[in-house]
């Protein structure tokens, strides 16, 4: 269980474009690990590839020692996934319960119609959430953090052993943050964590292991080392001035005007 | 006056029309919303003018290969492939679905000229009645084929809601959850287009938009739930149809038209209303 995810020599072409590049990285479980890179440098089409989402051009990837193209079914059962918030249809009204369903009822067969088991269970992993008051709210009236916290309860109710996000702060308030983060913290001791995040700062004193990508692995390891100017020009393609606090580097990456 | 009211309400004409609108309206109601939902209401057009081709087919193939083949058995084949094939190409994404769209709607049309060419002149008007629809000479077999179809929507509709939910939902997640998203793709368009292909014989492929299309825009704008806006997209279709069918027995105009003019206008108003 040493190290969940391993990454070899993997090329994306998409459409004709190399979206990755020769991409070897090691992610261990039971750790907090987050990709970090600009926009366009194929950060969530590397978490597409690991749920098998997407197919490698060359290269491998093994999650949990299964090939996650060929054998799909095994890694999703293990992963619970969450896409950026705006991937989801916002037009119909569903009950957040319904929502944390899907997690279980996805994967069974049909019909899918949920046991009372089901949806208790599914109550518990909204109170693991700390939303378990909202069950019965419509998902679409929902601020951002809560709906967050639903979909994380929704990757719980599967029981994996990992869970990624793709960029779960974005479009998220300071308070939802924080509660998004003391979830996943309480999380981190029996789940791998990993996350696409376009600006470390809300979760800096947590990451155990940062990848700097752009196409290509520009680094990978614990932050401070990852975090050093040159990693962070060859990342962005410019300075990006970083403040050390308390041996935790927040690199500034947010809009910055003069 | 309500000797009229009877008289037009007891006309057989009135009657079996009455059935093709309540049909239209449980297809609407079904299909519509899956087809505003998932973003894929582009289809509607495709089919619709596959159905005017695969008709030409038909009655090509009834005067001239086999007398007894019916040519609305055609064009629902004809419209439905033409659906899944639509969805196939656009796997390739977004641009790519739209230049498909534009090729196949052209390959109908030629099909349906180069065979209008063909057949004998008299049987002509039966393209075109798929142009406005033949909801007031539907003939029993007709009745019998799309109420089939209709009961078909209904039950794949009812048995993966559901699934039909969670691809309209959340696509990604869902086919990283282990869903087979592309089964559930396919299988609503597969019940959409047979859905088209019934509202193209029903009422005509020109106003199918605002019959599938209006109706969800309009309950969306009351409710967000997805059974209220079927329930009310059924229900808009059902009545503005009875409407438009009873000024058309009246003023003597295509009763397709007058729904769709009596649909878009509430939507207008709605939307002035609103600001």
């Amino acid at each position: 269980m040493d190290r969940d995810i391993i990454i070899r020599g993997l090329n994306i072409v998409l459409d004709g474009y190399r979206v990755l590049e020769d991409v070897s990285i090691d992610i261990r479980g039971n750790e907090l690990t987050v990709i970090l890179g600009p926009n366009g440098a194929g950060k969530t089409t590397l978490i597409k590839a690991i749920l098998g989402l997407v197919k490698p051009s060359s290269g491998s990837i093994k999650v949990f020692g299964y090939d996650p193209f060929k054998e799909g079914e095994k890694i999703r059962k293990l992963i619970g996934y969450l896409p950026q918030l705006e991937k989801y249809s916002y037009e119909i009204a569903i009950p957040s319960i319904e929502v944390v369903l899907m997690g279980l009822m996805a994967s069974r067969r049909f019909p899918r119609i949920p046991s009372k088991d089901d949806v208790r269970k599914a109550l518990e992993c909204l109170g693991r959430a700390g939303v378990r008051d909202i069950a019965y709210k419509p998902f679409n009236e929902l601020s951002g953090g809560q709906r967050q916290r639903v979909l994380l309860a929704r990757a719980l109710v599967k029981e994996p052993r990992y869970i990624i996000l793709d960029e779960p702060f974005t479009g998220v308030d300071v308070r939802g943050q924080r509660e998004i983060i003391e979830c996943l913290i309480d999380l981190k001791d029996d789940i791998g964590i990993l996350m696409i995040l376009h600006d470390i700062a809300p979760i800096a004193e947590h990451i155990d292991n940062l990848i700097l990508l752009n196409r290509r692995v520009i680094a990978w390891g614990p932050p401070i080392e990852v975090l050093t100017p040159e990693n962070l020009k060859r990342a962005y393609g410019t300075e990006i001035p970083i403040i050390i606090q308390e041996n935790i580097c927040y690199p500034l990456l947010g809009d910055r005007h003069a | 006056m309500l000797d009229d009211v009877i008289s037009i309400l007891m006309n057989p004409f009135f009657i079996k029309a009455f059935i093709g609108i309540f049909i239209s309206a449980l297809v609407a109601g079904n299909i519509g919303p899956i087809l505003t939902t998932r973003g894929i209401s582009f289809l509607t057009a495709e089919v619709a003018h596959a159905v005017l081709g695969g008709a030409a087919l038909g009655i090509f193939i009834r005067s001239f290969i086999l007398s007894n083949v019916d040519p609305l058995i055609i064009a629902l084949l004809f419209g439905i492939l033409s659906g899944l094939i639509a969805a196939y190409l656009g796997e390739g994404g977004r641009g790519r679905f739209e230049a498909a769209i534009g090729m196949s709607l052209a390959l109908s049309m030629a099909i349906a000229v180069l065979f209008l060419a063909i057949i004998p002149s008299e049987d002509i008007p039966l393209v075109w009645g798929y142009l406005l629809g033949d909801i007031l000479f539907l003939s029993l077999n007709d009745i019998i084929l799309l109420s089939t179809s209709t009961i078909l929507i209904l039950i794949i509709s009812l048995l993966f809601n559901r699934e039909f939910l969670y691809i309209a939902f959340d696509e990604d997640g869902a086919k990283a959850m282990g869903l087979n998203t592309r089964l559930y793709h396919y299988i609503s368009v597969f019940i959409s287009s047979l859905g088209i292909v019934v509202l193209t014989k029903a009422l005509g492929s020109i106003i199918i938009y605002a019959i599938l299309i209006v109706p969800p825009m309009m309950a969306s704008m009351l409710t967000n739930s997805y059974t209220r806006i079927r329930v009310l997209s059924f229900l808009s279709v059902l009545i503005y149809g009875i409407i438009g069918l009873y000024i058309s027995f009246l003023v003597n105009v295509a009763p397709s038209g007058l729904i769709a003019l009596l649909l878009v206008s509430t939507y207008i108003i709605i939307r002035l209303r609103r600001g």
